[in-house]
């Protein structure tokens, strides 16, 4: 019985259009930030997205002002150009005061969020946007999704990839070693924004999807969860990319059997899901194991202090 | 390019690396004040100094890593930017994440970045050179090792081994022997010493004392002003031991 | 304006302990408190509601730390990971239950209009509105929170350690604070949403911060320009007939970038003009010393000589040699070389000594 459900839910994919339009789209944009989020998550930058994220809402309200269309790259550009303004207003923040990063990505956020109702609710009080036009953002409509949107996104998250693909080596460096990578002669500062770019275009996309509240776990959810298998980037790359593929085909999918779920909470409650298996139950470094582990090994020779890793995990410094 | 081997003199006879009023500045701070430098070629060269001295801050101005406030650095008499092969440099072990997904042989790779330039991939030569020089330092066993995974001393190895793969005359090495075991301290000493023979430069931020008249020809006694510099025998004295360190506190509070 | 003077008061802490994101995360994460409150009593009472908020909000930042101790993740994932997930099954709680009076979009970014009309009876005469009894009643808490554990708050803020030598227990108030920042949070939701809770918890306290060294300054600095910013932005949206919340963020933006560019002391203003003096006097002596060095070698130096030396622009070398000829610093020989004055001399030695 419940089988035949969910492969008829499965099915629905290749003939029910809508939903396939709205698996495809979430789909991308888990792959994109899951892919690019490893980034985010190893350079300790996790909120940063967020605030990009929240920073990109005015942009959309500015650039449906200025040009009256709901035409979505047109709208995508605008928000593209406020994140990355926002991601400078954080940076400058924490450079030239002695405001920390978390206050400063709070301002931001907060800020430009504010700005962004404040034109929202001009748009909607000038009576040119109807409601479901704008405030979607906020949540994301996913459900909403048409071929021409996702053709969109996809051109978007394809430009990603070849960005990656081609300076994977690079951002490696810059992301690992970043003076290293200097003294090699990489403008590891060029690099770094070009990434902070090529994020703020997964942000964009998931803009359409989610919503500006949750993207941010659409960067960080699926790359912790790829770090708890994988020892290598690219590995880790391609897994997290899976595991964001996997969550927003999943969560579309559950969301379409329930009328009026919509998809971005499902889609987050998804990749936090694979995150906490991936916690529990990876073999290298998950909490069962090493349940198991420290069992045996007080097993074998209990007045040995059990160690968590087997050589245990040394610190640098 | 010409590998200078032992006993072959460098034609040209430029220092490796020649300092002229070297003054950097953070934001308003001075972190070394009028440094004049000339680094000798095919030597172990220690720079030693308390905290806060510009130890570290010398080493990266040489490359470039700092901006510079005044003064010139010259490497074989040319700019740093078009003499990156020759320089190898092994940042401070503290300074990156070993949490990273990455083992030690993808690390060691990132040494041959530098050579490949841009939008070339590691290939096989890459990950063989890779895999030479993790065995010189006695990693050979440990080359898919997560780094996180690896003693403090073993991390330190990786870092000397991408060094090493960058195949340079000079080294720059910010407190490589810095909290390693006993084994590593060896390792590393063992194949510096064979780098020295070969004609390359060594230099090396060390921060024990005790050691510098064993292991080092050459001392820099840095305390954001040169305080001397020249052969452990003539500079490495009490006068000046006192001379660098009297002043900590000054320096230190900044 | 209330719910303004009640998150600046705390957000001062935040800020310092820097735990600004933890309230963000907090001030999302209590939605689905509230919303089970709801659920569960089935109206939405004042006690319940806030409850709940609080125990989510206790929820949150437990999880965090859990998270983060398993030294599996850092704190700021955690962080991005706890509230979105928490946030995530509260809105689909919200949109699932059609029955509950709350909009999807005023979680966000509230709805502080419709406030004054939500009035409170007692014994059938009208005693204002409800919410103000209930944030009066709050800024009457925080201000008796920070006032009664001021002392406490400040020694946990800036040294844990000494915090617990002295028996004190900054976990514990820790907590406290946390506590204050949901039960704030859950108050403030209604009129002006999750996200900008945020903008009056920080956003005036970082920009106080920038003014004073003192705490207590801080903390009525921060309060002052959270009702700055709450009273301009009203008229703001009145005005031009926009969200009130929204408005009330934007202008507490406002006021903190005025802040940033023209603080006194710790402005961009200032510190550029602070800096670039600095720097160019540090200019100045590198130049006298560099001079100090090549009388001793007996050498003849002028402008370019020292463009060269120094590795400076034949411009900026210029700059330099003028303005200290201008200080008599230095002074000009017969063949238009440099030489140091004993002005000069000094200028070395009170800039080394």
């Amino acid at each position: 019985m419940v089988l035949e459900e969910i492969f008829s839910v499965f099915l629905g994919i290749f003939t029910d259009y809508t939903l396939r339009y709205v698996a495809l789209g979430s789909a991308i944009l888990g792959i994109t930030s899951g892919a690019l989020g490893c980034f985010t998550v190893l350079r300790k930058q996790s909120l940063f997205g967020d605030a990009l994220s929240h920073a990109a809402l005015p942009g959309i309200g500015i650039a449906y002002l200025l040009a009256g269309t709901k035409d979505s790259l047109l709208l995508m550009l605008g928000a593209a150009v406020f994140a990355w303004f926002g991601g400078i207003v954080t940076l400058a923040i924490t450079s030239t005061t002695r405001i920390k990063q978390d206050a400063a990505l709070g301002i931001t956020l907060s800020v430009f969020f504010g700005l962004g109702i404040v034109f929202l609710t001009y748009l909607q009080s000038i009576g040119g946007a109807s409601q479901g036009g704008l405030d979607r953002f906020l949540f994301g409509q996913a459900a909403a999704l048409i071929e021409k949107d996702v053709i969109n996104l996809g051109i978007l998250a394809a430009g990603c990839f070849v960005v990656l693909i081609i300076f994977f080596k690079e951002f490696k460096i810059a992301t690992f070693d970043s003076s290293f990578g200097q003294s090699l002669g990489f403008p590891t500062k060029y690099l770094s924004a070009l990434l902070t770019s090529v994020i703020v275009v997964a942000v964009v996309i998931g803009l359409h999807t989610v919503g500006v509240v949750l993207m941010v776990a659409m960067l960080i959810a699926p790359a912790a969860a790829a770090k708890q298998w994988i020892s290598s980037l690219k590995n880790m790359l391609i897994l997290s990319a899976v595991f964001g593929g996997l969550s927003g085909i999943i969560g579309s999918m559950i969301s379409s059997t329930t009328e009026g779920m919509s998809t971005g909470p499902v889609i987050v409650i998804t990749i936090t899901a694979i995150l906490g298996i991936s916690l529990v139950f990876s073999p290298k470094q998950g909490f069962l194991f090493q349940f198991i582990r420290r069992r045996k090994q007080f097993q074998n020779n209990s007045d040995q202090i059990p160690n968590i890793s087997g050589k245990g995990k040394p610190r640098g410094d | 390019m010409m590998e200078l081997k032992s006993g072959q003199k460098d034609l040209t006879k430029t220092s490796p690396i020649e300092i002229k009023n070297l003054s950097v500045t953070y934001r308003t701070e001075p972190a070394l004040w009028n440094i004049d430098l000339n680094f000798p070629e095919g030597k172990m060269i220690a720079i030693v100094g308390p905290n806060g001295a510009g130890k570290s801050t010398l080493i990266k101005a040489i490359m470039g890593l700092v901006p510079i406030t005044a003064g010139k650095v010259s490497v074989y008499g040319k700019p740093y930017s078009s003499q990156r092969r020759k320089v190898a440099y092994v940042p401070q072990r503290g300074s990156v994440d070993w949490d990273f997904p990455t083992d030690a042989l993808d690390v060691v790779e990132m040494g041959l970045y530098g050579r490949l330039g841009w939008l070339r991939r590691p290939n096989s030569q890459t990950r063989d050179k890779a895999r030479e020089c993790l065995a010189k330092v006695g990693l050979e066993e440990y080359t898919d090792r997560q780094i996180g995974q690896l003693s403090g001393g073993q991390q330190q190895r990786v870092f000397v081994a991408r060094a090493l793969a960058q195949d340079p005359q000079i080294y720059l090495m910010d407190e490589p022997l810095n909290g390693v075991d006993a084994i590593t301290e060896e390792t590393i000493l063992s194949i510096l010493e064979d780098l020295r023979k070969e004609g390359n430069t060594i230099v090396m931020v060390h921060h024990d004392l005790q050691t510098v008249d064993k292991y080092f020809d050459w001392v820099v006694m840095l305390n954001r002003n040169l305080v001397g510099s020249g052969p452990i025998k003539e500079v490495f004295t009490k006068d000046n031991l006192d001379k660098t360190y009297r002043e900590k506190q000054r320096v230190s509070l900044g | 304006m209330l719910v303004a003077a009640n998150c600046a008061s705390i957000g001062a802490f935040l800020v310092l302990r820097q735990m600004a994101m933890m309230s963000d995360a907090i001030s999302h994460s209590v939605l689905l408190g509230i919303v089970i409150a709801v659920f569960t009593v089935g109206g939405r009472e004042t006690v319940p509601v806030i409850v709940g908020g609080v125990l989510a909000g206790i929820l949150t930042v437990s999880l965090v730390e859990l998270l983060y101790r398993t030294g599996k993740l850092k704190q700021d994932s955690s962080i991005g990971i706890v509230f979105p997930f928490l946030f995530a099954i509260g809105v689909i709680l919200v949109t699932q239950a059609g029955n509950v009076h709350i909009d999807a979009q005023h979680v966000l970014y509230g709805s502080i209009e419709f406030v004054p009309f939500d009035t409170l009876y007692l014994d059938e005469i009208n005693i204002g509105s409800k919410s103000l009894w209930v944030l009066g009643s709050l800024a009457i808490a925080n201000i008796s929170f920070i006032a009664i554990l001021y002392k406490e708050l400040k020694i946990s803020t800036f040294d844990a350690s000494l915090a617990v030598s002295v028996g004190l227990m900054p976990v514990l108030i820790h907590y406290l604070l946390m506590i204050m920042v949901a039960t704030t949070a859950v108050v403030a939701f209604e009129s002006v949403g999750a996200i900008l809770v945020i903008a009056f918890f920080i956003v005036p306290a970082a920009g106080a911060y920038l003014l004073t060294d003192k705490l207590s300054k801080m903390i009525l600095l921060s309060v002052s320009f959270g009702i700055i910013s709450a009273v301009s932005g009203y008229l703001f949206a009145i005005l031009v007939d926009v969200s009130i919340a929204g408005s009330m963020a934007t202008m507490a933006g406002a006021v903190f970038g005025l802040i940033w560019v023209f603080a006194p002391n710790r402005g961009l203003i200032s510190r550029w003009r602070r800096i670039s003096k600095q720097r160019f006097d540090l200019d100045v002596v590198i130049l006298l010393t560099h001079m100090q060095d090549e009388f001793k070698l007996h050498r003849k130096i002028d402008s370019s000589s020292i463009a060269n030396d120094l590795g400076w622009t034949i411009e900026y070398s210029n700059k330099v040699c003028d303005f200290a000829l201008n200080k008599k610093f230095v002074e000009m020989g017969d063949q238009g070389d440099l030489n140091l004055t004993n002005s000069g001399q000094e200028k070395i030695h009170h800039y080394t000594a």
